[in-house]
């Protein structure tokens, strides 16, 4: 049920945004901007109330930190392995030249 | 990075407020944060929609590269799925939902808060903050060893706005389409991604 009003939320707001392409919309990533803040602020309150949460948060920390380690060094490879290819590819098409 | 600043502030804000009784109870137990974050969701679809001159860009683009946000997001849950062998209380789709932020740690950890609760919320925003902080400091040397894909591929969904500046200095004025179509294409991934591993 929560996936489907979001995805309907975005689906509505592409429609409506494709529809006022041609004026201007500025002021959309500042209520983005506010939305975030406003959500961050409640995510802190959550926090902040819970007991648990907040003795854990060193424990988080290190948890989020090997996450961010291992999603870095994952797309750190396949981006390499990516550029490889794409220059040994521009090498072949010189050499036929 | 002062944006970034700003959202790690409310958060702080927040955890404050709640953690000395400030305000009343009813307010956080109320379900605000999901009404919000329909809101959020409908502007981030308008301003998708509205913004075609991006889309006119990406015809002049190698085709190749195109293949950079998949290597991203295969990449970015390789990782997470090896990590997730060494944390013994966190399941394979915890720490894919939480990798598959991408960056994108406002989004990510108010989704995951709302499937998972605020603990892989956090651990998600926390993550996910980290991993723009390192996209923002390491992309000359990942530019160095690893080619001049790797900074446009670790900054993953903030590639078309706050760690833009820092690929255009270190890759080059050639990589800007590129990052930014990266940017775009693992941006609105995230939902789908980090909501698909929520649910398994």
């Amino acid at each position: 049920m929560f996936i489907i009003a979001i995805i309907l939320f975005m689906a509505t707001g592409i429609f409506i945004g494709y529809t006022l392409r041609n004026k201007e919309t500025g002021a959309v990533s500042h209520i983005i901007t506010g939305f975030i803040w406003l959500l961050l602020f409640l995510l802190g309150l959550e926090v902040g109330g819970n007991e648990k949460l907040i003795k854990g948060l060193y424990t988080f920390g290190l948890e989020a930190f090997l996450l961010m380690i291992a999603g870095v060094t994952g797309s750190v490879l396949a981006s390499w392995a990516l550029w490889v290819y794409i220059l040994k590819n521009n090498h072949k098409k010189e050499e036929k030249r | 990075m002062k944006g970034s600043l700003t959202i790690v502030g409310f958060f702080i804000l927040g955890i404050i407020v709640s953690h000395y009784n400030l305000l009343p109870t009813s307010i956080i137990h109320a379900d605000i944060s999901f009404y919000a974050l329909c809101g959020l969701m409908f502007f981030v679809g308008v301003s998708i929609g509205s913004d075609t001159s991006t889309l006119k860009n990406f015809r002049q683009l190698n085709v190749r590269f195109t293949l950079l946000p998949l290597m991203t997001i295969l990449g970015t849950l390789a990782g997470c799925i090896v990590v997730s062998f060494f944390l013994s209380n966190r399941s394979i789709s915890d720490c894919c939902a939480v990798g598959s932020g991408l960056g994108y740690y406002s989004l990510s950890s108010i989704i995951i808060t709302e499937y998972r609760g605020a603990e892989l919320g956090t651990i998600a925003l926390l993550c996910n903050i980290m991993r723009e902080i390192v996209a923002l400091l390491c992309a000359p040397i990942l530019v160095k060893y690893f080619g001049k894909l790797a900074p446009i591929s670790v900054g993953g969904a903030t590639t078309m706005d706050t760690t833009l500046p820092i690929i255009t200095q270190s890759c080059g004025k050639d990589f800007v389409v590129i990052s930014i179509f990266h940017g775009c294409l693992t941006d609105f991934s995230v939902p789908f991604l980090v909501t698909l591993f929520c649910s398994l």
